[in-house]
């Protein structure tokens, strides 16, 4: 019975008990709550059929609350093991608004991935939302708190589309059940593109760049790991196989990485670099074949610890100096040297990341006759690793700076090791991984010439940041922002929104005043109409009716044509 | 920090070894892909040292155009405060 107690529901309950206690008490609920997670979910052997664990009635609606399928049990095991490095990197924080949120955050994630229907998807796809700005807010910059209000905004936007797109889809098919969906009518493409919102999209994804930067040094580590990847799960379940998803994903995995050579906060040059790797899965769910789609969660999977470890390792810098940027950092390896270490673990890992788990995803690519989405996935490849070394660069090494360092915390640190370890773990032995992905698979990446031709790659990637270094041609990092997407809503439309704002007071009194006056000579015509003998008693009924209807609407053109 | 304790990033001939042994790396990892011919798939693979040339010209072609880009969404830092 134990079984069947969904992990959403532990980490809710955890949140609850976190937020009424403190100490000791407190951190053995934050590190345990992941492992009782993951324990639930080691209970359930599946096989190739989902398992549907929990149903209820909700009105007419059958609702799934808990299936398991091989494909949402693996993110699982990915959320809780991310939970637990987050609370361990997370400990050491006194107030418990960030662990209460982070748990509802964590909690919501599972539910939307062991979701069986799509109204109850909705449901933790808003929690995700909520629960998530609350890991911004906690900055408390002025900053943060308005670019929380922007990601809450189109956020819960994406939320709206998939109600409405459910809530359709439901009409037309009768069902609510959350498996593949075919893309043609209203429903579907609403549903898509709520997905698409929280899966960063070309167009659609200046709200992680704009947002996850600006949240605090354990928020950021944690929003990292779950909302997009909820999203490629959701996509990955409904829409498999759509192919111009390929053309989307190769968008999203080489423009971003120009913003991210021209970025100065060293957050965000991760946050552009993330999205790139989200391109790499979008490309798999759109070639859709079972090889393309375990090169996918693979991807997934290996993605979301190096990201933690490396969002972790800029935390450690924010943390320790305040600063998070080029301009303001440079030189630490003299005074964070572990952090420096497994920062470059991090970087470095992106190699191995490419040879065990983005392969599959070109290997398909090839297989489907998609040669030039090959190519570019390859050129990613070269250039994430060239602009992901911008990262350590820039933040230990480079130009040396006077500042100020508080020692990180060791829970910190243990976090990171962490992190470090599982992926030297998953370099060393990824066939543990090939084996709990949705579709057998037989493959080895260390194949001599294929190892050998993708260290190539990444070390010509590295001599062209050597070199575009030492000849002074890399972009002078400057204490500069880029304008993305976002620029859309927080300049033009911000500016017709106050403009409107500031005019309506003066629309409405001059509506006032116009009204006082038509309302006067209004009054004289009704009352000449309507006295015994006028007009109105000598028209036949149904034109008084007309003439009446007619009236209205003239009064209402009227109105509105008034300046 | 103790200033006694070696400082390798901050010497000029401890960098300039560090650079030698990476260039020397990559010499000779262009030279064992010329050697030995492993399975392809792609074409273009085929080609003499196909992976170092494309490393380079990718990321010189992605600084070049992003250079570009800079002069067209570069902004102060207040830029939204303002």
């Amino acid at each position: 019975m134990l079984s069947s107690l969904p992990p959403f529901l532990v980490f809710y309950i955890a949140a609850l008990l976190v937020a009424v206690t403190r100490g000791w008490l407190r951190s053995l609920i934050l590190v345990s709550t992941p492992v009782i997670g993951g324990l639930l979910l080691l209970n359930h052997n599946i096989g190739n059929n989902p398992v549907e664990v929990l149903q209820l009635a909700f009105f007419d609606f059958q609702l799934t609350p808990y299936r398991i399928d091989k494909l949402s049990l693996l993110f699982g095991y990915l959320f809780v093991i991310a939970a637990f490095i987050g609370s361990i990197f997370s400990l050491h924080l006194k107030e418990s608004s960030q662990h209460v949120a982070g748990l509802v955050y964590v909690g919501s994630a599972l539910g939307a991935v062991f979701a069986g229907d799509l109204l109850s998807l909705f449901i933790f796809w808003e929690m995700l939302a909520v629960s998530s700005v609350f890991l911004i807010w906690a900055r408390r910059t002025d900053a943060a708190i308005a670019a929380g209000f922007r990601y809450l905004i189109i956020q819960v936007l994406s939320g709206v589309l998939l109600l409405s797109g459910t809530l359709l889809y439901f009409y037309q098919n009768g069902t609510l059940a959350f498996n593949h969906i075919e893309l043609n009518g209203l429903g579907p493409w609403l549903i898509f593109i709520a997905f698409g919102i929280k899966c960063t999209f070309p167009l659609l994804h200046s709200w992680l760049i704009d947002a996850y930067p600006e949240a605090t040094p354990t928020g950021t580590v944690f929003l990292s790991a779950f909302s997009t990847k909820v999203a490629v799960y959701a996509l990955a379940r409904a829409f498999a196989g759509t192919d111009f998803l390929v053309e989307i994903g190769a968008v999203m995995t080489l423009f971003p990485v120009l913003y991210a050579i021209i970025e100065n906060d060293l957050r965000r040059v991760l946050a552009y670099i993330m999205i790139t790797q989200i391109g790499i899965m979008v490309i798999g769910i759109g070639i859709g074949t079972e090889l393309a789609i375990n090169g996918t969660v693979a991807h997934v999977f290996i993605h979301v610890i190096y990201k933690m470890l490396l969002f972790m390792t800029m935390g450690t810098v924010l943390f320790s100096t305040g600063y998070s940027k080029i301009t303001e950092l440079g030189g630490l390896y003299k005074t964070l040297p572990k952090t420096t270490v497994l920062c470059v673990i991090g970087i470095v890992f992106l190699l191995f990341s490419g040879l065990i788990s983005k392969a599959l995803v070109m290997q398909a690519a090839i297989e489907n006759g998609h040669s030039t989405i090959w190519l570019i996935m390859l050129a990613s490849a070269a250039a994430v690793f060239f602009v992901g070394l911008k990262v350590p660069y820039y933040a230990f090494f480079a130009q040396s700076r006077d500042l100020q360092v508080q020692a990180p915390p060791k829970n910190m640190l243990i976090a990171m090791c962490l992190a470090a370890g599982l992926c030297i773990t998953l370099a060393i032995l990824p066939h543990y991984l090939y084996q709990l992905l949705p579709y057998p698979l037989d493959y080895w990446p260390y194949d001599l010439s294929h190892f050998l031709t993708h260290l190539e790659l990444v070390c010509f990637a590295t001599l062209a940041f050597v070199g575009m270094h030492l000849l002074g041609v890399f972009p002078q990092p400057k204490a500069s922002i880029n304008l993305d997407v976002d620029w859309l809503y927080r300049k033009p439309l911000k500016l017709l929104v106050l403009l409107l704002a500031a005019n309506i007071g003066n629309l409405y009194k001059s509506v006032q005043s116009e009204l006082g006056a038509i309302q006067q000579v209004t009054d004289v015509w009704l009352r000449r109409l309507l006295s015994v003998n006028g007009p109105i008693e000598r028209m036949p009924p149904s034109s008084t009716i007309i003439t009446i209807v007619l009236g209205i609407f003239v009064l209402i053109l009227l109105i509105l044509m008034m300046p | 920090m103790n200033s006694k304790q070696p400082d390798p990033f901050n010497k000029p001939e401890s960098i300039k070894l560090m650079l030698r042994i990476f260039y020397g790396v990559c010499a000779v990892l262009v030279i064992t892909e010329l050697l030995i011919h492993g399975h392809t798939q792609h074409d273009w693979e085929k080609l003499p040292a196909f992976y170092a040339v494309f490393a380079l010209l990718v990321c010189g072609a992605l600084t070049l155009i992003a250079k570009l880009l800079a002069r067209i969404v570069k902004r102060k830092q207040d830029y939204y405060d303002a």
